[in-house]
């Protein structure tokens, strides 16, 4: 690259600073991500006792050797409901995100490249979603319609959309301009294998940050409307519901509270550091290009 | 950008404002106004038809889950529930405009009383709440941007990625853990009896909404103000000697101010959803609890009420959001788009 | 502002640099940029430093204004009239020393008024800062000094200014207190043709009239050599020769200088080949230990590569760093060159045709009526500034942009009418071929070379693509070991080659090259120029070459259009238009080229 400015560019000097971000919050972030996607897949093999199972005989029990974090109002093992929790707690969100990454991705990739009035519609309808709250329009919908959990689900999705799609569609529009991209349509190759095989590739890495961004949105939203007592029913081992029920009991178990709100929050900021990475390190790529 | 090296003439100075100088401006505020309008009535027909779908149809909805068979009557020709559907829902736009959003079956008293009761405790928690943000999130971001790369900025940038993806009922259970249950310090539950009880209740539940927001507002600050510090236009001032607090002022500050106040704005809306799970924590008696209390009960006509009230409030914000980046661009306010 | 100097004793130098060293953070330590720089410039001096990406000029300009990016460090002594600049940068700049930046379009502050920026370090008697009236008065004065009559534009924004106007913004803004020197750091490349030589003649009447030293960086050899008196030419970091101006083009002593002049192409006759200096610049920490010239050199010697070379004088303001400059060595120059005569008018069917073509984008009329037409064989040159819709004429023959009125035939197909279909495409496609400006973007940097081009090649029936592909890379002049590489691996000129043989992939008849040459350096570009009139020999096909450059355009073209706003003016065969221009735009163009020596 002898031929290009080397000195004094800034892209140059944002490269280096991003080469000097500290990495120990990383590293403890993806693991927190691994352990607790492996929880949820060997689930029934993690937690010490069933965790639905009512003994009052045992109501209140502090973290101990048998029940590691105590019990609940009803006796139920804290850790075990924990450990079940991930269930609705990282499902949920997996599915949000790789709905909304699906989504996005098409609705973006197909107006960004067609340009022109199919793309002036979805920026329309984007700057009209945009300022729309999902979390509000879950709780009134799911409020309203007394819906269930697949409705929160699906309302996050809906009014999730719009602010993954713009970020997606300004990263096609600047792409589809690129020469390589305008290179490849004046070869002769299909609209489609353009929009697959050569514009996608380019935002690989904005697709993964979508998706771990929406997952950590996931996470506060949906442990949030449960919490309200949407969604999940009453009695579920689900975080936010945990939360919910065993708050009055602060006093008894704190651990009760306190262990699913831990979770909540690990999980949550370990998602969201993964996916910040992912997306800074692209962005200083990108700019050097 | 607009033009190219030496496209076309060379524009002269005020050539795009016309001779009517107020011209753009109240062609900007009435479109402003009429785009709020038609959210509005989005919003409105959106609901009217929730109710219709929901189990029960619009009779049980509005009526309650309680109510006698005179009640239910009495709902049918209220709301006109005999006549046609979009006769309907023209009634039901009639008496939205005449703010007129009936009685709550559960307080039994007509909404619109519930709502400013309720809003008069939430209106200090949300500004509270979102001035925190903003003025801690300013003051973070711009000392970690002009310190880019040293022992501030990493700690601000780490402590911001955790800080902004923390649930806002986490923050606030955490909270009251810590200072109501271990600490004791400040009260957990309710809204406070006036004057300084008030403002003691107002603390953790503010902190909980603010810390959030305060994160993202640190994030925007942050790189909007190294943006601006890394142009052309900042290295042309240094270079004519201007002194660094006049650039910090004259040309950061301003030409971050556009990115800074659109998230401001962001973020306020963004409270109203976290402000139904802190008052629902904190039991704080604003527009969050009547939400969720209404919900509980199924109390129809208060959700209706308070799901447009904030769909105003977000109306309200953007117009305030886009009227200060016009006051603050002069490409806006020239009518060439931002940027 | 100055007080006058002893009259017994010679006045200092507006500036003096010495041993200025600056070094940026590397893979291992910190790497020197630019190293040991030693440079004079006397008040009321016009002083250049030239040189190609990589050189260093730029970093050095930075450095003596103190204003290096963050991360890099200098070390050397700065000296405004006799006085050291060490202690406080800051209080030097503006007052001492100021500067004028490359792109007009982002150095203004986009939200202040002309008359603030202009007035912003100004100050009355007692030290306070200007009232609003007596900016707008201070303003539209120094305005008029900089060639703004119009006092309206002192209420203006940034935005609603040309470039060229915004340029001269800026220099009044850049001299608003008077500073002792001037350094203008590439001021013209991001301007057009016409405004370029404005702005150059502007600097040196303001040189001239305040007596103020300037220090010009450029990349341009012309451009140096008319407006100053004196030049260093920096390679690699250092400074290899200091000469007059008058001999930059001709009596260069070092043979990286006496190279780069040769590749410049020139204005008022075509080449049969220009010269290219083979390779490329040494990037910081990998420049080599004697010469840094060597590798690339024709003429060097084990004796250039065992030790660094040291400056020499040659006696009236010519130094060099050569260690063979005590010989004569025998540097070829320009005008010793085998000059041709471009190809006659072509005959036979037109391969292109545009009748009546426009192009409007919103109410922008882009394209406005243009007949144009490309035959088989020949080399066309369409040239303009930017905005005169040259390159909406290419990217609608390509059929990236739709016509808005008017007919575009392709071989007898109509693109302009709705039924072209697939075939009809794929004969447009297997016709005419692109290839593009920016080299950093030009290729996907997530595919191999080799990858994009047989990827192509699948467009067509080639058997054994890998073996084409091949063949292809060995047609631009790159090994079959390039296949493996990725773009960011390539230097500018290499990506370039790339983009012109995965053109070549789907056996063209035309290739269409906008501004393919305009982002490179000139030894690059002289390589790039070299390669499209072989291939054009050797394949037969025809060129249509788009370029806002007269001098590039006369080395590879036989017919030349020239556009101004939508509308080709003036075109003919490229000597005629090119020598004997007739229309006045044409004339202007030519007229505001630096003088060649």
């Amino acid at each position: 690259m002898a031929d290009r400015p080397v000195t004094l560019s800034r892209h140059t000097w944002r490269t280096l600073r991003a080469r000097r971000r500290q990495t120990p919050l990383l590293v403890v972030a993806a693991s927190c991500v691994l352990v607790a996607a492996a929880v949820l897949m060997i689930f029934p093999g993690v937690a010490p006792h069933d965790p639905d199972l009512i003994d009052g005989a045992v109501a209140f029990q502090s973290p101990g050797s048998q029940y590691w974090l105590g019990t609940d109002n009803l006796g139920r093992d804290v850790f075990s409901r924990i450990v079940a929790g991930t269930r609705t707690g990282l499902l949920g969100p997996l599915i949000l995100a790789i709905g909304t990454t699906l989504l996005a991705t098409l609705v973006a990739v197909v107006a960004g490249y067609l340009g022109g009035h199919v793309d002036a519609l979805t920026g329309r309808v984007i700057d009209v979603l945009y300022a729309v709250p999902p979390m509000v329009v879950a709780i009134v919908v799911v409020g309203i319609t007394g819906g269930g959990w697949w409705i929160a689900l699906a309302v996050l999705l809906v009014f999730g959309l719009p602010i993954n799609i713009r970020l997606l569609r300004s990263a096609v529009i600047v792409r589809a301009r690129l020469p390589y991209i305008e290179a490849a349509r004046t070869s002769g190759f299909s609209g489609t294998r353009i929009m697959v095989f050569h514009l996608l590739p380019t935002i690989a890495a904005f697709l993964v940050a979508v998706f771990f961004l929406t997952f950590t949105y996931g996470i506060v939203d949906l442990s949030a409307l449960s919490f309200l007592g949407l969604g999940v029913p009453p009695g579920a081992s689900d975080w936010g519901r945990m939360i919910a029920e065993n708050r009055a009991y602060l006093f008894q178990n704190a651990w009760a509270t306190i262990g699913p709100t831990i979770a909540v929050v690990l999980v949550a900021v370990s998602a969201n550091v993964v996916g910040d990475w992912i997306y800074s390190r692209y962005e200083s790529r990108g700019r050097t290009r | 950008m607009a033009s190219g090296p030496g496209k076309g003439v060379s524009r002269t100075a005020r050539g795009s404002a016309g001779p009517n100088p107020a011209g753009p401006a109240l062609r900007f505020l009435v479109g402003r106004l009429l785009g709020g309008a038609a959210v509005l009535l989005v919003v409105s027909f959106a609901l009217f038809a929730l109710i219709y779908a929901a189990p029960g149809g619009a009779e049980q909805a509005l009526a309650g889950p309680y109510a006698s068979a005179e009640q239910r009557q009495a709902i049918r020709e209220t709301y006109h529930l005999d006549d046609p559907l979009l006769t309907q829902y023209g009634h039901y736009l009639r008496s939205l405009a005449t703010l007129d959003f009936g009685a709550s079956f559960l307080m039994r008293e007509p909404v619109t009383v519930s709502l400013a009761r309720a809003a008069m405790v939430t209106l200090p928690l949300l500004l509270s709440a979102w001035g925190l943000a903003m003025i801690g999130g300013i003051a973070l971001g711009l000392l970690a941007a002009t310190r880019r790369g040293g022992a501030v900025d990493r700690w601000v940038s780490s402590t911001v990625v955790v800080a902004a993806s923390t649930p806002m009922f986490a923050t606030a259970i955490l909270l009251t853990w810590l200072f109501g249950v271990k600490l004791g310090w400040l009260p957990t539950v309710g809204s406070g009896q006036g004057g300084i009880d008030t403002l003691r209740h107002l603390v953790l539940p503010a902190v909980a909404m603010g810390t959030v927001l305060l994160a993202s507002a640190t994030r925007v600050t942050r790189s909007a103000v190294m943006d601006v510090l890394d142009s052309d236009h900042v290295t042309f001032a240094r270079s004519r000697g201007i002194s660094s607090r006049r650039i910090l002022g004259n040309d950061v500050l301003r030409n971050a101010a556009v990115p800074i106040v659109t998230q401001a704005g962001g973020l306020l809306i963004a409270l109203t959803g976290g402000l139904v799970v802190v008052e629902s924590v904190f039991a704080f008696d604003g527009i969050g609890s009547l939400l969720t209390q209404a919900i509980g009960a199924r109390d129809v006509p208060v959700i209706q009420a308070v799901t447009l009230a904030l769909a105003a409030a977000i109306v309200l914000i953007n117009l305030a959001v886009d009227l200060a980046i016009f006051g603050l661009d002069p490409r806006v306010r020239r009518g060439r788009g931002r940027g | 502002m100055s007080t006058d100097a002893v009259p017994s004793q010679p006045a200092p130098p507006a500036l003096a640099v010495s041993g200025l060293t600056v070094r940026c953070p590397g893979a291992d330590g910190m790497v020197p940029i630019a190293e040991e720089i030693f440079l004079t410039i006397a008040p009321g001096e016009a002083v250049a430093v030239v040189g190609e990406s990589g050189s260093g000029k730029s970093v050095t300009a930075r450095a003596i204004l103190n204003l290096l990016p963050h991360g890099l460090e200098s070390e050397g002594t700065v000296e405004f009239a006799g006085e050291s600049a060490g202690r406080r940068p800051r209080g030097r700049r503006g007052a001492r020393i100021a500067m004028v930046m490359q792109d007009p379009f982002t150095t203004l502050n986009p939200l202040h008024r002309i008359r603030d920026i202009v007035c912003e370090t100004l100050r009355t008697p007692d030290g306070k800062r200007l009232g609003r009236r007596e900016r707008r008065r201070e303003a539209v004065r120094r305005l008029a000094e900089v060639g703004i009559a119009d006092p309206a534009v002192a209420d203006a924004y940034p935005f609603e200014l040309s470039g060229g106007m915004r340029q001269r913004v800026g220099i009044a803004a850049a001299i608003a207190e008077e500073p002792l020197v001037l350094i203008a750091d590439e001021p013209t490349t991001a301007l057009d043709q016409t405004t370029q030589s404005e702005i150059l003649a502007l600097l040196d009447r303001l040189r001239e009239t305040r007596r103020m030293a300037l220090l010009l960086i450029t990349h341009d050899l012309r451009v140096a050599a008319g407006v100053c008196g004196r030049v260093y030419v920096m390679y690699a970091g250092q400074v290899i020769e200091e000469l007059p101006a008058d001999r930059l083009l001709t009596a260069a002593r070092h043979p990286y200088t006496a190279r780069l002049a040769a590749a410049d192409p020139p204005l008022d006759r075509r080449l049969q080949a220009l010269p290219p200096i083979p390779g490329s610049v040494p990037a910081p920490g990998g420049r080599p230990h004697g010469c840094r010239f060597a590798p690339r050199c024709g003429w060097a010697t084990s004796a250039c590569t065992s030790d660094p070379v040291t400056l020499s004088d040659l006696g009236t303001g010519h130094q060099v760093r050569c260690a063979r400059v005590g010989e004569s060595l025998d540097l070829t120059h320009t005008r010793d060159l085998a000059e041709v005569t471009p190809g006659p008018a072509p005959t036979g069917e037109p391969i292109i045709v545009l009748r009546e073509v426009t192009k409007r984008y919103g109410h922008k009329l882009a394209v406005d009526g243009v007949d144009f037409e490309v035959h088989a064989g020949e080399s066309v040159g369409i040239v303009g500034e930017s905005g005169s819709g040259k390159t909406s004429v290419a990217r609608m023959m390509v059929g990236l942009e739709p016509v808005t009125s008017g007919s575009l035939e392709v071989r007898g197909i109509d693109v302009t009418s709705s039924k072209v279909g697939r075939d009809g495409w794929a004969t447009v496609r297997s016709t005419v071929q692109m290839a593009f400006q920016d080299p950093s973007s030009t290729l996907n940097p997530a595919r191999t070379v080799g990858g994009t081009i047989t990827e192509t090649l699948r467009l067509t029936d080639v058997p054994d693509r890998k073996a084409r592909a091949a063949e292809l890379l060995q047609m631009v002049g790159l090994d079959a070991g390039y296949a493996n590489l990725r773009p960011k691996q390539l230097s500018g000129g290499e990506r370039q080659r790339v983009a012109i043989a995965r053109a070549l992939a789907r056996d063209p008849r035309v290739l269409l090259c906008d501004e393919v040459v305009s982002a490179l350096d000139v030894s690059v570009q002289a390589h790039v120029l070299n390669l499209l009139n072989d291939l054009r020999r050797t394949l037969g096909i025809s060129l249509v070459f788009i370029t806002h450059d007269l001098a590039v355009v006369r080395q590879i073209a036989d017919r030349v259009y020239v556009m101004k706003s939508g509308k080709v003016v003036e075109h003919g065969l490229a000597g005629d238009v090119l020598s004997r221009p007739r229309h006045p735009y044409t004339q202007s163009l030519i007229a505001s080229i630096p003088a060649h020596a």
